[in-house]
């Protein structure tokens, strides 16, 4: 009887102690930010302080314009993406359904994902070279166009994975309902893998605005984004600032979770 | 002098693995209600999304009233189609997907909610309107599939298996609703499934279909009492196939026994095959000559009656009768079978 | 009418295609070209077709980083495996309600950025850091531990943030796989070790796989947990390559990615080669 209640708990134990090792960094960072410690290294709880997000929402060392930078390069990265990424799963789902996948077609779906397969430092090194070669400057535009090139592949296997989840009786029914090509995207397509649009677009701003390694290469002297200037801040030592801003970008993570899983939730109420 | 709606000429199609139509010619009367009938991989579906514009034929004409459609794309064509799994917009409610097709054609909003709410009356699916697909049973379903098609107003619809899905008894009541509606609307159907009886409950006419040709076009009891081919008579009924040596006009020869046949359109001597109904065989205890066999197995089945005669070419005959007339065979009995001439059907072996 | 179709598929696929040919296409041409032509060391190159990029490459200094960057890559991925496959099993056993709100909070910290998570492990352990007070204070340890600047903390830390790429898919291949078989396999007299071995490895091989691929490929260049955790003193080649930007031998770096490729390359055959699906590597 004691064996088998033993038994029962190793599973929530083991998952919540993982849990633990995922958060506690996190946790820390956040308690240390109310942490009113004035040391160069301040590692030690002395008092609670909200002087930190003052510092931190004046903007004495520059974190809002490095954040205005990521969101400006996120925007882009994501508009880019989503538009290739969405438009070419849709021209290779049509033609999976077809059944005549060919090799050209294979070969550019290839292509497009091996971003996904190679480390980043080496798409990075490659960006810059070709970019330094090309004569494209670093900054905005560079990394906009490598954010670009590594997002598409997820906006594409999201929106190709529910393209190919579509029957296709729905789009033929549309058709013999008297819809021509272009109804057929606006009214049936386009409303069903909204969805999964969004879903890849979301998952472009967060891995665009996460991304340190490949902007590491090609930000240039003026392009600071947020991951650099946090990097060039904990670096070295313990920034309170850092933790204050670590916060409320955990804060607005879990808000928008929340958001998108409620959301979720009400359309599938709807739908039930 | 009934009026062609719909005529197939010749239609092959070809997927690049083999013919799946052969030849398929067809005319299609205004107001019947035609069954396409065969084994799946037949052909029956590719058939009816030719007609719909789906699928270009390799080769052939479709025609609609009278006019060439085979170049129309689907959305030109007045044909409609309720698909075999509904095929329902899930992110439109029923009065979006019943109007989608009268607001592509530029109805107006009211006259489209009129003729949605007349069409779910007409169904017995009054107050359904806001309903999602998803919140309906596949009987509800159904019906929603089949008033997004008619309340188009086709000259013809197409049902692909449109009670596959369905439980045994709701397809039952399905079924009688169906005829009755295509009855009541005047409609031709153009109706397509596997199974057998539906097709001879429902039917004005059935095409049975093999291997991407028509084997037999005709009426459920030209189908049933006369096929002209083994695959007809074995797809349709339970049959029992004799194999026999024509001996004239009149007569057949089976295990040396000379039976009286319809055999019209035989010559002597050849070896054709007799297509002898499970209900239609009789037997008796054998007192005189005739064709005999000894009973092998008998079976209650509730209604009726299963036994089992073996013939002395070792064929074993089946012979369904109602279990109230009883008779006393047993088991090991040597009995005579015979049955009316008229009932059994002469054809060719393949 | 179809022929005008197919063309219109390739219509929508053209923009996507010609950016990847550009972007990643001809970048990786051209680091591999670059890697076979003479440096200047001024982040450029002459004309001149050598060899001699790769030759340096065998210098004991570089060969001595790459391997430690694989074996620091590998260890982290047998630890990944050992932690996450077991949380994404069990993870797929619970209901369904807490399986959603654990995957709401596996994804969540990975919206906060990865360094600030590293940082945050940088705090807890240093010298004076609040694990070393804690284990002081319960008086296990006199002296605080040394736990920042060691290869086992930077393979920790790899393990941290690699992590959920071992979970997704060892948590995707456990769901799909059908209860009933554990049952049948009991019901047929085996041990719970037994049917674990002979039916819940076999049928979630797929994840497991995945997850050491995905796995292992960034774990060779995250270089700044080498920063953070490891000081500056362990460096992978990740650090190695990222200070082109000082070193300014671009060929050279150049040829050590190709290195870098060949070896992902030669994972995804093996990878193939085990029944691997390229379909298991999308865990978004």
């Amino acid at each position: 009887m004691r064996k088998k209640r033993l038994k029962k708990s190793v599973s929530p134990v083991y998952l919540s102690l993982v849990l633990v090792f995922l958060y506690l960094p996190v946790l820390v960072v956040v308690v240390f930010s109310f942490n009113d410690n004035p040391a160069r290294n301040p590692t030690v709880f002395t008092g609670f302080t909200l002087e930190w997000y003052r510092d931190l929402f004046k903007n004495t060392r520059g974190y809002w314009d490095a954040l205005a930078v990521s969101l400006e390069l996120a925007f882009w990265s994501c508009a880019l993406s989503v538009i290739i990424g969405t438009i070419g799963a849709v021209g290779m789902a049509r033609r999976m359904t077809e059944g005549r996948a060919n090799f050209a077609a294979r070969a550019a779906e290839m292509m497009t994902t091996l971003p996904i397969l190679i480390p980043e430092i080496i798409l990075g090194l490659a960006f810059m070279s070709m970019f330094y070669f090309a004569g494209i400057p670093m900054g905005m535009t560079a990394l906009v166009l490598s954010h670009t090139t590594f997002c598409v592949p997820y906006v594409f296997i999201i929106v190709k994975g529910r393209m190919a989840g579509l029957d296709p009786a729905l789009s033929e029914a549309a058709r013999d309902l008297g819809a021509n090509e272009r109804r057929v995207f606006t009214d049936i397509i386009l409303p069903l893998i909204r969805p999964a649009i969004i879903s890849g677009a979301v998952l472009a701003v967060a891995m665009s605005l996460d991304d340190f390694i490949i902007s590491v290469f090609l930000s240039g002297a003026y392009t600071v984004t947020l991951p650099l200037k946090i990097y060039s801040s904990v670096r070295t030592g313990v920034s309170p600032q850092i933790n204050a801003l670590c916060s409320v970008m955990l804060a607005i993570a879990f808000l928008i979770v929340g958001i998108s899983k409620l959301a979720g939730r009400k359309r599938n109420a709807d739908k039930a | 002098m009934m009026e062609t709606i719909l005529a197939l000429d010749g239609i092959k199609k070809d997927f690049g693995e083999g013919d799946i139509l052969k030849e398929i010619s067809l005319q299609v009367y205004k107001g019947e209600f035609i069954t396409l009938l065969g084994p799946s991989g037949c052909g029956k579906t590719t058939t009816l999304r030719v007609i719909a514009g789906l699928e270009e034929p390799t080769a052939g004409r479709v025609s609609l009233m009278g006019k060439d459609v085979t170049d129309l794309p689907p959305d030109k064509r007045s044909v409609n189609t309720v698909f075999q799994n509904y095929a329902l917009f899930p992110h439109m409610n029923v009065e979006k997907n019943i109007g989608y097709g009268l607001r592509l054609r530029g109805v107006k909003r009211a006259d489209i909610k009129k003729k949605v709410d007349d069409m779910l009356e007409m169904l017995q699916l009054p107050g359904y309107q806001k309903r999602m697909p998803s919140q309906l049973s596949g009987g509800q379903r159904q019906r929603v599939a089949i008033a997004r098609a008619i309340v188009l107003e086709p000259c013809v619809l197409l049902l692909d298996e449109p009670l596959g899905a369905l439980d045994l008894q709701l397809r039952r009541q399905m079924q009688e609703e169906l005829k009755k509606l295509q009855k009541h609307l005047g409609m031709t159907f153009v109706y397509i499934t596997h199974d057998q009886e539906e097709a001879l409950n429902m039917s004005d006419r059935i095409a049975v279909m093999r291997e991407g040709r028509i084997e037999q076009l005709g009426t459920p009891e030209d189908i049933y009492e006369r096929p002209a081919t083994v695959f007809t008579a074995g797809f349709i009924g339970q049959t029992n196939l004799i194999a026999c040596a024509v001996l004239d006009t009149a007569a057949v020869q089976i295990c040396g026994v000379r039976v009286p046949a319809c055999a019209d359109g035989f010559s002597a001597g050849e070896q054709a095959v007799l297509s002898l109904r499970t209900e239609r065989v009789r037997y008796a205890p054998a007192l005189q000559g005739g064709l005999t066999g000894i009973v092998r197995e008998r079976h209650y089945a509730g209604g009726t009656r299963r036994t089992v005669i073996r013939l002395s070419s070792g064929q074993d005959i089946l012979a369904v009768s109602q279990s109230e007339g009883s008779d006393d065979a047993r088991e090991g009995d040597c009995v005579a079978i015979h049955w009316k001439p008229d009932h059994a059907a002469l054809v060719r072996g393949n | 009418m179809k022929k005008r179709d197919a063309r219109k598929d390739y219509i929508l696929m053209a923009p996507m295609a010609l950016w990847a040919i550009v972007f990643v296409g001809l970048s990786m041409v051209y680091i591999i070209a670059v890697s076979f032509l003479k440096s200047n060391n001024a982040m450029g190159f002459t004309y001149q077709v050598t060899g001699e990029n790769y030759a340096k490459l065998l210098n004991p200094t570089y060969l001595r980083i790459l391997l430690s960057s694989l074996s620091q890559a590998l260890c982290a991925t047998v630890c990944c495996l050992a932690v996450g496959y077991p949380f994404g099993y069990l993870m797929a056993r619970t209901k369904k309600k807490t399986r959603s709100v654990l995957m709401i909070l596996l994804m969540a910290p990975f919206w906060t950025n990865a360094l600030i998570r590293i940082y945050g492990w940088r705090i807890l352990l240093m010298a004076d850091g609040p694990i070393n007070l804690v284990l002081t204070k319960l008086g296990w340890i006199q002296e605080p531990l040394k736990m920042l600047y060691q290869e086992g903390t930077v393979i920790f830390g790899l393990v941290y943030a690699l992590i959920p790429f071992m979970i997704l898919p060892s948590y995707t291949a456990a769901e799909k796989l059908d209860r009933s078989l554990i049952d049948a396999s009991r019901d047929l007299g085996a041990r719970p070790w037994q049917s674990f071995i002979t039916i819940i490895l076999p049928l979630t091989t797929s994840g497991i796989l995945a997850g050491c691929l995905l796995v292992f490929i960034p774990a060779i260049g995250l270089f700044f947990i080498n920063d953070l955790l490891g000081g500056g003193k362990l460096i992978n080649v990740g650090n190695l390559i990222k200070d082109v930007q000082k070193t300014r031998d671009l060929p050279l770096m150049a040829a050590l990615g190709v290195v870098l490729l060949a070896v992902v390359g030669l994972l995804l055959y093996v990878y193939q080669k085990l029944g691997g699906k390229s379909s298991d590597l999308n865990v978004f």
